[in-house]
C-alpha cells in the first residue's frame, strides 16, 4: 500500500539517505531498524512529509505523495518525546485532530473517550500533560494519533526514553493496539529486540542503505550481510572458501579444516564468510547429525541467567557458544579442552563484503 | 533539527519572515538608504562630500572627540562592568537580584531622564557642588557640566549595564573546575584569578568592549545635554549641519561614516563570538 | 583568599558605589520634584507638592502624557504581531537557515539613531507622514522590533519543535498551528515583548524628535523642549513620572517571567 521507491536523500555533501526502496502492506506493522545515524529517522519523516527527499518516490496506493503537504497526509505520528500540547488537557490534545477536521463536539467528545478507552486512560482525561509518567504520556500520544482513523500510523522510536520494564509492557500494549484497530503501523527503532517481536517485516538500514527487508524469521536465520547478521543477535564469523561439492552439499574450507553446508541459494562466489549462531553450536564430539567439528580451549564463561555463554580459543579464531543450563549437566570450567560441533545447515553462508 | 523541506520552507517565509522583513525594509531600510543617496548626490553627484573629510580639520577633530570620549566611556564601564559582573558572578541569589535589579532600572529609563538628573546632580548650583559648598569642602563650584567630565560621567551610566551583562555570561560559562585544578596545583588566589580566571572572561570583554564603543559613538541626548555645546560629538554634529545649516549632503556623509564605522565593529563582535563558541 | 582580607573588602566596597552611582540619578529626581524652592535643588525647609500641581493641571503636559500612552500602545500592538511573527518564523527554520533574517530584525538596534532620524525625517516629508501619530506609531515600532524579537525567541528556546510537526500531523496548516499551539505556550516572551516595546516607545526621544514638531509632542519630546528653554523642578516631576511607569512594568515584566528566573 505504501511504496518507497529509490528514496534518497542528502545535506550537502553528505548523504543521509541512500536509495532505498520496499513496500510496507497494508494492515502490517513494519520496522525500519538501524543504529543511530543510519537515516532512520529521516526516513519516518520523508514519509511523514516534514523532509522533502532528493530523489525518489514515496506512492500511496499509487499515487504519489511527494505534493501532499505533511498537514494534509493524514497519517498518525507519535514523535520521540511525545509532543504533546502541554497547555491542553488530554481531552483537548487527542481532540485536536478532530477540532481540525471540523467534528461536531458530540462526535469528538465520544471518539476521544474510545480513544482514551483503547488506551486505558479513562480517568485520566482532565489532566494536563506534565502530571503524566513517561509511559502515559506515549499512551496519550498514541491515543492522539489514532483518534482520527489514519491511514498510517507512524512511530518515531517511541519506547526509547523508557526504562526496560516499562518498554516491554508497552511493547505488548503496542501489539493489542495493532491488533485491535487493524491499521498500518511503521514503526523506527534501534532496539532489535523490538523489531524482532512486534513487526511482520523489518526494513534494516545503515548509513542510508537498505541492507535488508524480510520477515523476522528470514532476517535472522538467513542474514542478507555479515551487517545484517551482527546487528540481530550474536554471531560468529568464521572466513571460508566455498568449494562445491555434489547435489547442493557445500564444501567449505577455512585454514585445514573443511566443513560441510547446505543452503538454499548460497552466495555466488568470492570471498565468503560463515555465520554462525552461538545458539546453534553445542560443546560435544562431532557425530552424524553435526558433522562439522573444531578442537578448542574455553578460555572463558560468561553466566547469564537462562544461559551460558562459553568462550572458545581455536584456530579458526574466537567462537562463542551458547548452552542452555540443564538438569544433570555437565557444565564445561575454563582451560577445558572441548570439541564445538554443528549441523550441515546451522550455519549461513555470506558474501564479505568488508573483506574485499 | 531543521524544519521543513523546500516547498514547506517557501511558506514559512511568506507567511511569517514577510511581514517583518517588508516593514524593516520600507521604513527603516530605505530611509537609510536615502541618506546614502543623499550623501553622493547633494548638492552635486560625486563624491565631493567624502573628500571634505580629508580636506577639512574641523570634521577630524569632531571624529577625534568622538572616539577619545567613546574611548574613555569604554575602559571606565568595562573596568566598572568587571567589577560589578564579578560580584554577580560570586553572589547570592539574594544579592544577585539586587545587583540585577540595579543595572536593569537604570537600563530601561529614558536617557533623556538621566542626562537631566545628572544636570541636576553636577551643575554648578546642582546638588552636589551645593553640598560641597555648604560643607565648606571647596572654594568654588567643581565644573562637572558643559565638559568631557560631564559626558563621560552622564555616558558611563548609560554603559556600565552594557559591558556587565557579556562580561557575566562570560564568567558564568567558565567550568568552576578549572578553577579547582588551578588551586589543587598550588596556585594561590591572585594568581588563579589573574592567569586561569581572567583570560577565560576576556571574550566576554572584548564583546563588552565592543558593545559599549559602538553605542557610545553614535551618542546624541547624553553628550548634547552634558556637553553644553563646549564638547560636540559627531551625532550632535550631524544634527546642526542638518537642522541649521540645512547641509544635508555633509550631515548625509558623516552619517554614512559613522554607520560604516559601527557596521565594522558588528563584523568584528560576530567574529568574536563565534570564536569564544569556538573555544567553549 | 581569606573571606574578609582588605583586598576583597576594598572590592565589596567599590562594588556598592558602582551600585549607587547607577541608582542615584534615578533616585535623585524624586527629592528633587518634591523641592519647595523654584529651582533644581532638594528641598530646603520641607517637601512641597506645588511642582506636581502645575504639571498635572497642565494641559499641555497632560495631553504629552495622553500622546505617549497612546503611541505607546499602538507602536507595541504593531511591533508584537510583526516581531512575534518573524521570531517564529526564523525558529521554524532553525539556526542555520535563519541567520539573514535575524540580522535584519535586530538592525533596528545596530544602527545609530540620528542616521534612522534623518532618514525617517525625510521618508516622511516625502509621504506626507511628518508630525503625524501615524508616523511616530511607525518609527517606534521598527525600533521596538528587535526586543520583542529577543525575547520572543527566548522564549521559543523552550517550546519543543515537534510541537509544530506534532500539529500539522494532526491537520493543523502552519498558521493555525502556530496560533493554537506556540502562542499559548509563549505567554511570558508575549508579556516581556509587550513590556520592553512599550518601555522602548515611552523613552524614545532621538527619531520622535525629527519626525515631529507641534502636532505631536510625546512626554520626552516635551521635556526635551522643556531642558533648553527652562529647567525648572516641573522637569523632575516629569521625569519622576517616567521613571515610576518604568519600574512598575520592569516588576511586572519580572513576575510574569516567574520567581525562578534568573
Amino acid at each position: 500500500m505504501l511504496d518507497l521507491v529509490g528514496l534518497s536523500k542528502s545535506y550537502g555533501a553528505s548523504r543521509v539517505l541512500d536509495d532505498v526502496s520496499f513496500i510496507v502492506q497494508q494492515g502490517s506493522f513494519t520496522t525500519i531498524l538501524g543504529p543511530s545515524g543510519s537515516g532512520k529517522s529521516t526516513l519516518l519523516m520523508s514519509i511523514a512529509g516534514f523532509v522533502e527527499p532528493s530523489a525518489g518516490d514515496i506512492r500511496l496506493h499509487g499515487r504519489s505523495l511527494l505534493p501532499v503537504s505533511a498537514e494534509k497526509r493524514n497519517f498518525g505520528i507519535v514523535f520521540q518525546g511525545y509532543a504533546l500540547f502541554p497547555h491542553l488537557r488530554v481531552r483537548d490534545n487527542v481532540a485536536f485532530p478532530l477540532r481540525m477536521r471540523g467534528l461536531s463536539s458530540a462526535e469528538i467528545g465520544g471518539r476521544v473517550k474510545r480513544a482514551l478507552d483503547l488506551v486505558q486512560l479513562q480517568n485520566f482525561a482532565d489532566r494536563f500533560p506534565r502530571e503524566l509518567s513517561g509511559g502515559q504520556q506515549q499512551r496519550v500520544a498514541l491515543a492522539r494519533a489514532l483518534v482520527f482513523e489514519p491511514s498510517l500510523v507512524l512511530l518515531d522510536e517511541p519506547l526509547s526514553a523508557l526504562d526496560k520494564g516499562l518498554r516491554e509492557a508497552l511493547r505488548d500494549e503496542l501489539r493489542r493496539l495493532h491488533k485491535a484497530v487493524g491499521m498500518t503501523f511503521v514503526l523506527v527503532t534501534h532496539d532489535q529486540e523490538e523489531a524482532l517481536e512486534l513487526s511482520s517485516q523489518v526494513a534494516i538500514l545503515n548509513n542510508g542503505r537498505l541492507e535488508q527487508c524480510a520477515d523476522p524469521a528470514t532476517l535472522y536465520n538467513a542474514p542478507g550481510s555479515r551487517f545484517v547478521a551482527e546487528f540481530l543477535g550474536r554471531s560468529n564469523f568464521i572466513p571460508v572458501e566455498a568449494i562445491h561439492g555434489s547435489t547442493g552439499t557445500l564444501q567449505l574450507q577455512s585454514g585445514r579444516h573443511r566443513f560441510e553446508h547446505r543452503q538454499d541459494s548460497p552466495p555466488a562466489g568470492g570471498p565468503a564468510v560463515l555465520a554462525l549462531r552461538p545458539e546453534r553450536l553445542v560443546l560435544t564430539d562431532g557425530d552424524a547429525s553435526r558433522p562439522n567439528s573444531l578442537p578448542g580451549i574455553v578460555s572463558d564463561i560468561s553466566y547469564r541467567g537462562a544461559d551460558l555463554s562459553v568462550s572458545v580459543t581455536t584456530d579458526l579464531g574466537e567462537l562463542i557458544v551458547r548452552l542452555t543450563i540443564g538438569d544433570g549437566q555437565a557444565m564445561p570450567r575454563t582451560d577445558d579442552r572441548v570439541r564445538i560441533s554443528w549441523s550441515a545447515t546451522a550455519g549461513y553462508l555470506l558474501h564479505d563484503r568488508s573483506a574485499a | 533539527m531543521t524544519f521543513a523541506p523546500g516547498a514547506a520552507n517557501f511558506r514559512v517565509f511568506a507567511l511569517f519572515l514577510l511581514p517583518a522583513l517588508l516593514f524593516i525594509g520600507v521604513f527603516f531600510v530605505y530611509p537609510v538608504l536615502k541618506i546614502m543617496l543623499i550623501s553622493v548626490t547633494d548638492p552635486k553627484p560625486g563624491f565631493a562630500n567624502y573628500a571634505l573629510l580629508i580636506e577639512n580639520p574641523a570634521l577630524r577633530r569632531v571624529f577625534f572627540t568622538t572616539i577619545r570620549i567613546a574611548g574613555i566611556t569604554t575602559l571606565v564601564s568595562v573596568a566598572i562592568g568587571y567589577l560589578l559582573a564579578y560580584r554577580l558572578h560570586v553572589a547570592g541569589p539574594r544579592e544577585m537580584k539586587i545587583v540585577l535589579f540595579c543595572l536593569m532600572f537604570p537600563l530601561w529609563t529614558s536617557v533623556l531622564v538621566r542626562a537631566f538628573a545628572w544636570v541636576a546632580l553636577l551643575q554648578n548650583n546642582g546638588i552636589i557642588n551645593s553640598a560641597l559648598l555648604g560643607l565648606g569642602a571647596v572654594d568654588h563650584p567643581l565644573p562637572m557640566v558643559r565638559n568631557e567630565l560631564g559626558v563621560v560621567i552622564g555616558m558611563v551610566h548609560v554603559m556600565v549595564p552594557y559591558a556587565t551583562l557579556p562580561i557575566y555570561s562570560a564568567m558564568r560559562a567558565i567550568d568552576p573546575r578549572v578553577l579547582q585544578a588551578a588551586r589543587s596545583l598550588g596556585a594561590t588566589a591572585w594568581p588563579a584569578f589573574w592567569r586561569i580566571f581572567f583570560p577565560l572572561t576576556l571574550p566576554g570583554v572584548g564583546a563588552g568592549v565592543i558593545m559599549v564603543f559602538i553605542t557610545s559613538i553614535g551618542f546624541y541626548i547624553t553628550p548634547i545635554v552634558l556637553g553644553g555645546g563646549k564638547v560636540v560629538m559627531v551625532a550632535e554634529y550631524i544634527s546642526v549641519q542638518i537642522t541649521e545649516t540645512l547641509r544635508w549632503g555633509l550631515g548625509s556623509m558623516l552619517a554614512m561614516v559613522l554607520l560604516a564605522v559601527v557596521l565594522l565593529f558588528v563584523f568584528a563582535f560576530r567574529r568574536l563570538t563565534v570564536l569564544r563558541q569556538g573555544a567553549a | 583568599m581569606t573571606a574578609r582580607s582588605p583586598f576583597r573588602r576594598l572590592l565589596g566596597a567599590a562594588a556598592v558605589l558602582a551600585l549607587a552611582y547607577l541608582i542615584l540619578p534615578l533616585a535623585v529626581v524624586v527629592p528633587v520634584s518634591l523641592t519647595d524652592q523654584r529651582m533644581l535643588s532638594l528641598p530646603v525647609d520641607g517637601l512641597s507638592l506645588q511642582h506636581y500641581e502645575t504639571v498635572f493641571s497642565s494641559p499641555v503636559w497632560l495631553s504629552s502624557a495622553g500622546q505617549s500612552l497612546l503611541i505607546g500602545a499602538l507602536s507595541t500592538a504593531l511591533a508584537l504581531a510583526i516581531g512575534t511573527w518573524s521570531a517564529i518564523g526564523c525558529w521554524m527554520l532553525g539556526e542555520r537557515r535563519s541567520g539573514f533574517f535575524r540580522v535584519v530584525n535586530l538592525l533596528p538596534v545596530v544602527v545609530p539613531s540620528i542616521i534612522y532620524a534623518l532618514g525617517a525625517y525625510r521618508l516622511f516629508v516625502d509621504i506626507g507622514l511628518f508630525d503625524t501619530v501615524l508616523g511616530v506609531v511607525l518609527v517606534h515600532a521598527v525600533g521596538a522590533i528587535p526586543f520583542v524579537f529577543i525575547a520572543i525567541s527566548t522564549s521559543l528556546a523552550f517550546v519543543d519543535l515537534s510541537l509544530m510537526r506534532a500539529a500539522r500531523s494532526l491537520g493543523a496548516g502552519m498558521l493555525r498551528a502556530a496560533v493554537l499551539v506556540i502562542l499559548p505556550n509563549i505567554k511570558t516572551g508575549l508579556a516581556s515583548a509587550a513590556i520592553f516595546a512599550f518601555l522602548h516607545s515611552w523613552d524614545e526621544v532621538v527619531v520622535t524628535l525629527f519626525v515631529s514638531s507641534t502636532a505631536v509632542h510625546t512626554l520626552p519630546r516635551k521635556m526635551w523642549e522643556g531642558l533648553s528653554e527652562n529647567l525648572d523642578p516641573t522637569i523632575a516631576c516629569v521625569a519622576v513620572v517616567m521613571v515610576l511607569l518604568t519600574l512598575v512594568l520592569l516588576l511586572l515584566q519580572q513576575r510574569a517571567r516567574g520567581p525562578s528566573a534568573g
